[in-house]
């Protein structure tokens, strides 16, 4: 699967102009998708674990602030940013596998898990989340209107690691986790190799697949009223999917002038390489128009970095981040540091595509957050999280909003602050879906106040 | 210094300090969490459970039709196109791991999954149809006949969907196969027949329909397909080759003489010896780690305290599955020579980390990575207890961690696996002093009553791992202080006081609680979900052939096959 697909001529121009062989990123001139009336986008940025809240959090006042040291990566952003200070992601306690790092798979969905046999040895661990995540609820109806390539792109990195469930943050519904992609070749092959084919071979080709999966599907069909209904679910998604990919088949493959450079082959485990990849090819998506709905998984929850030695760090990320000296805290800041760069280096990219009178990046919205509060502490409160640009106007940037009052050093106990849920809706809000309420009704009141 | 500190919180973190287990019993499905809280010693032995159950006709605890695992599918297109290469290396996402064990139950394959099978599938087929000659069943004449199509998509299909096709499926692959034809030619035709047969569900799935059975509504009887499915994919991790095909539709498998002697076959033919290593390695693999922390491959230590470890980590793997192999079928499978042999199979790497003479084979032509047996020091080791990968994997990346040893024994030896951590445990947590040893430090947790119940039951146990360092070498002293290996076991049937891993083996090694445990680990691996109170029959008698053959672990696999609780299926609504 590695470096099979080639790079397209125009793109290795690109690459020789660039005059750099690791992955260049060229700016672009304009998006593809002015044709379509610049689209609203959605960036999931997920950073494992948490930080240490201390030194994320800004100081002054909702208008009049100043960001902290972990956030002064972001500065040049800053008029472009929502700093949210009190969320809570609440819905970990509301099932089974609540102590801290199972909430990766509660962030985006605002529901709890089920009961299930994921934890060690016992039967009363807990299972997948029972609702779906707001990027797959956005871009399925994103889908019901329009037909991209792919629906949603889901990347990251160090997916192989550890506890299979700590690597899902994505899913279409109860049970149905969307897996990472985590090499950036995969990627480029999804979003690309197609279109580099003649027509000729392409339809070739279409044709061939769109046989196999009538037959598959049809394989489906006979199987699924054979098995016990309990079984029935399954196939009923199983076959949801096959459709799904069925019509991305019909999908004519639309030239694009943003056909980024064919990311170069790099271990998985050079992870800035990697993550560097991924933001480029996200926004190569974005601007060729080949999806509007993107998440970035920052490493797999717990496992996160693994031992982060490129940041001159010998323990692991999860060890540092339980550490409660200053040296140890210190150390967790300096993780937290380099993701916040990653997220501006992923702003500076999307600020590079001219669109109307700004920039991809104010039609977007990236919000960047974390399982826990406090890490040391596995606190669900106080997430950390910031949110880039402002989904063409939907939400009012250059503003530091504080809920609550949750402590510097984290805590369980309810401080006044907001659900997760309620920023959830106010995402569905921004992307055009006019929803009251997402994930667990009992721990969602309505949109996030003050957002817009 | 202050790392010290931040490992005391981790272990905490590690185990609940809520909650507690019945003295000597394994932990039910689901109860523990309704369970009171108390602090009542442990004092009652296990009792084999009375089963009502066992009085009634057969009935299974509620299992899903299950997904083939990444290792299913390797080694399912290795045995059907004689292709090693491994796809599922570049599979996007994982299999999910359920009840310790890897087992896809629960989620359909996401469209990125469903991509990944298409891409293997295509590189699949168009590898094979470059010898045409030996994918289809035809003489050179009648390649390139619709009637060489016919027979291929019969003969081939029935092994891919592990049961003949029917007439519907007969039509749609022949159709799908003139779709090719016309386009292209013969070869491209059978090309597409394969891509398609390897995505289908029929392929991805084993698929359990069964038949009804009279008077016990959702309770299904697997026919001889599935059932040979079964035996091929709890035994090989794999498909039935064409014998257990045969078997299944001779009427063989109709009966319990049928049955055994497949399955001895597949446990001891030499030509298939290679399958059955294969699924040892996957069920050693799953058993030895806990579920929630990294596996052995993952596992990382402090380069500067442990510069070797970072090149002994693959032979600690290979190691531990060639020692299982060797004990399951070069020995005598007992669940008490794997916990006690005083040798082992490794290489002369590791003979070094344990200070062992190597053996004459690796001292004269062995290559450092060759694989061979060896004994150990005396006294100093004791089968999988010692095993440098176990100790790895259950210790932190510059210290031990008796808290992840003892929970490893209590539930993946003991079956009496504790609560998971409390959301409040920091407020729990209590101040140490980090320069104090770590037992001293550990000692807290039972000052603290919120924390004693469980962990009372976890760090005696582990204690008695303290010669065994980060990465498994054998040490009598920490620093500057003599190792303290003293512990207790407590909650069993085998309880008493522990100086070393030596009194440990030798208990666990007699007890019947961890025969009936071993036998519930294998029912997970096999069935891919954890047992039920429906399953207590089944349960029950498993174990009681595990004590009346002294704990064989081979024998159990054959009762196991061989049982009625094995050739029938409860359809799930819920959770697995």
């Amino acid at each position: 699967m590695i470096a099979t697909a080639r790079p397209s001529r125009r793109g290795f121009l690109r690459a020789a102009a660039a005059g750099t062989a690791l992955m260049p990123f060229v700016p672009f001139l304009e998006s593809d998708a002015e044709a379509a009336g610049f689209p609203r986008r959605l960036i999931l940025f997920y950073v494992p674990i948490g930080t240490y809240f201390p030194m994320w959090r800004p100081s002054g006042t909702e208008t009049s602030f100043t960001l902290s040291p972990v956030l002064a990566p972001l500065e040049p952003y800053k008029s472009k940013l929502i700093v949210l200070d009190g969320i809570d992601n609440v819905a970990v306690s509301g099932g089974p596998g609540k102590s801290g790092h199972p909430g990766v798979n509660c962030v985006w969905t605002g529901a709890p898990h089920s009961a299930g046999n994921f934890a060690s040895g016992g039967a009363s661990g807990y299972g997948w989340p029972t609702g779906p995540s707001v990027d797959q609820v956005v871009a399925t109806e994103i889908a019901r209107n329009v037909a991209l390539r792919l629906n949603s792109l889901e990347v990251g990195f160090n997916m192989t690691v550890g506890v299979p469930q700590f690597g899902v943050m994505s899913f279409k519904g109860a049970n149905q986790p969307v897996p990472v992609i985590a090499d950036p070749q995969t990627v480029y092959k999804t979003l690309f190799a197609d279109s580099q084919l003649t027509p000729g071979r392409l339809e070739a080709l279409q044709m061939a697949r769109k046989s196999v999966i009538d037959t598959v599907i049809g394989d489906v069909k006979r199987v699924r009223p054979r098995v016990p209904a309990g079984d029935r679910d399954k196939f009923d998604r199983h076959l949801e999917n096959l459709r799904v990919i069925e019509g991305k088949l019909n999908v004519p493959t639309k030239t694009c002038s943003r056909v980024p450079p064919q990311p170069a082959v790099a271990p998985l485990s050079d992870f800035p390489r990697t993550i560097d990849a991924h933001m480029s090819l996200v926004t190569a998506a974005f601007a060729c128009d080949l999806t509007r709905v993107a998440s970035i998984f920052g490493g797999k929850e717990s496992a996160g970095l693994n031992a982060p030695t490129f940041l001159g760090i010998n323990g692991s990320h999860h060890l540092t981040t339980h550490r409660t000296d200053a040296a140890g805290r210190a150390l967790t800041a300096k993780i937290s540091i380099w993701y916040m760069e990653q997220l501006k280096t992923l702003l500076d990219r999307l600020a590079a595509v001219p669109e109307g009178n700004g920039t991809m990046l104010d039609n977007t919205v990236v919000v960047c957050a974390s399982p826990m509060g406090n890490p040391a502490n596995h606190n669900y409160r106080g997430m950390p999280i910031v949110m880039a640009g402002s989904c063409g106007g939907a939400f009012r940037t250059g503003r530091y909003l504080k809920f609550g009052n949750y402590p510097d050093y984290g805590s369980n106990a309810d401080h006044g602050g907001q659900p997760m849920n309620n920023l959830l809706v106010s995402l569905c809000n921004a992307m055009g879906l006019p929803v009251t309420t997402f994930g667990d009704k009992r721990f969602c009141t309505g949109p996030l106040p003050r957002l817009t | 210094m202050q790392q010290l500190r931040v490992l005391v919180v981790l272990a905490l973190a590690a185990v609940a300090c809520e909650g507690r287990i019945e003295p000597g019993q394994e932990s039910p499905s689901g109860l523990e969490d309704q369970m009171p809280s108390g602090h009542e010693d442990p004092t009652n032995p296990v009792v084999p459970r009375p089963s009502a159950s066992c009085n009634g006709p057969v009935d299974v605890g509620p299992g899903l039709i299950l997904r083939l695992t990444h290792v299913e599918y390797d080694n399912t297109v290795r045995d059907l196109l004689g292709d090693s290469s491994r796809p599922s290396r570049g599979f996007i996402g994982e299999d999910a791991v359920v009840a310790g064990f890897h087992a896809n139950p629960l989620a359909p394959p996401s469209e990125a999954e469903l991509d990944s099978y298409r891409g293997a599938a295509e590189t699949l087929a168009d590898k094979a149809i470059t010898n045409l000659p030996a994918l289809v069943p035809c003489t050179a004449t009648e390649i390139g006949s619709d009637g060489c199509a016919d027979k291929f998509i019969r003969t081939f299909g029935r092994r891919a969907f592990r049961r003949a096709l029917d007439a519907d499926e007969v039509r749609a692959y022949t159709a799908l196969f003139q779709v090719g034809k016309s386009a292209q030619d013969f070869a491209f035709g059978i090309a597409l027949v394969l891509r398609a047969m390897l995505q289908s569900p029929a392929f991805l799935y084993r698929i359990e329909v069964g038949t009804a059975v009279v008077g016990r509504p959702g309770l299904l009887k697997l026919t001889p397909y599935e059932l040979a499915s079964r035996m091929s994919y709890v035994l090989w991790r794999s498909m039935p080759d064409e014998e257990l095909l045969t078997a299944a539709e001779s009427g063989k498998l109709d009966t319990p003489a049928g049955i055994e002697a497949q399955a001895r076959r597949m446990l001891t033919s030499p030509t298939t010896l290679a399958r059955v290593r294969g699924a040892l390695a996957d069920f050693a693999g799953g058993w030895m780690g806990i579920p929630e922390m990294p596996v052995l491959a993952d596992t990382t230590k402090d380069p500067a305290m442990f510069r070797t470890f970072a090149t002994l980590v693959g032979d600690m793997q290979r190691e531990q599955d060639a020692f299982f192999q060797e004990i399951m079928l070069n020995q005598d499978a007992r669940v008490s020579t794997l916990l006690t042999a005083t040798y082992t199979v490794g290489t002369a790497r590791l003979a070094a980390l344990y200070g062992a003479q190597p053996s004459m084979s690796m001292s004269t032509t062995a290559k450092p990575t060759d694989l061979a047996r060896f004994d150990l020091p005396a006294g100093q080791r004791f089968g999988i207890l010692t095993q440098a990968g176990l100790m790895s994997v259950l210790a932190h990346e510059t210290e031990t961690s008796p808290i992840h040893r003892g929970l490893w024994v209590r539930s993946m030896l003991l079956c009496q696996p504790p609560p998971p951590p409390p959301d409040n445990i920091a407020d729990l947590a209590p101040k140490v002093d980090p320069k104090l040893p770590i037992k001293q430090r550990l000692s807290m947790h039972r000052a603290s009553s919120a924390c004693a119940s469980c962990h009372s039951l976890m760090d005696p146990v582990g204690f008695a791992f303290e010669n065994y360092d980060p990465i498994g070498a054998y040490r009598t002293m920490t620093g500057r202080a003599p190792v303290d290996a003293t512990g207790e076991l407590t909650g069993t049937d085998v309880d008493g006081p522990l100086a070393g891993v030596g009194p440990l083996a030798d208990k666990v090694a007699r007890s019947a609680q961890v025969r009936g445990c071993m036998t519930r680990q294998w029912m997970r691996f096999a069935f891919g979900r954890h047992e039920d109170d429906a399953d207590q029959c089944t349960v029950d008698t498993l174990t009681a052939r595990m004590s009346a053959s002294k704990g064989d672990m081979k024998d159990l696999l054959m009762a196991l096959t061989l049982h009625e609780g094995f050739r029938h299926r409860r359809p799930a609504e819920v959770t697995p």
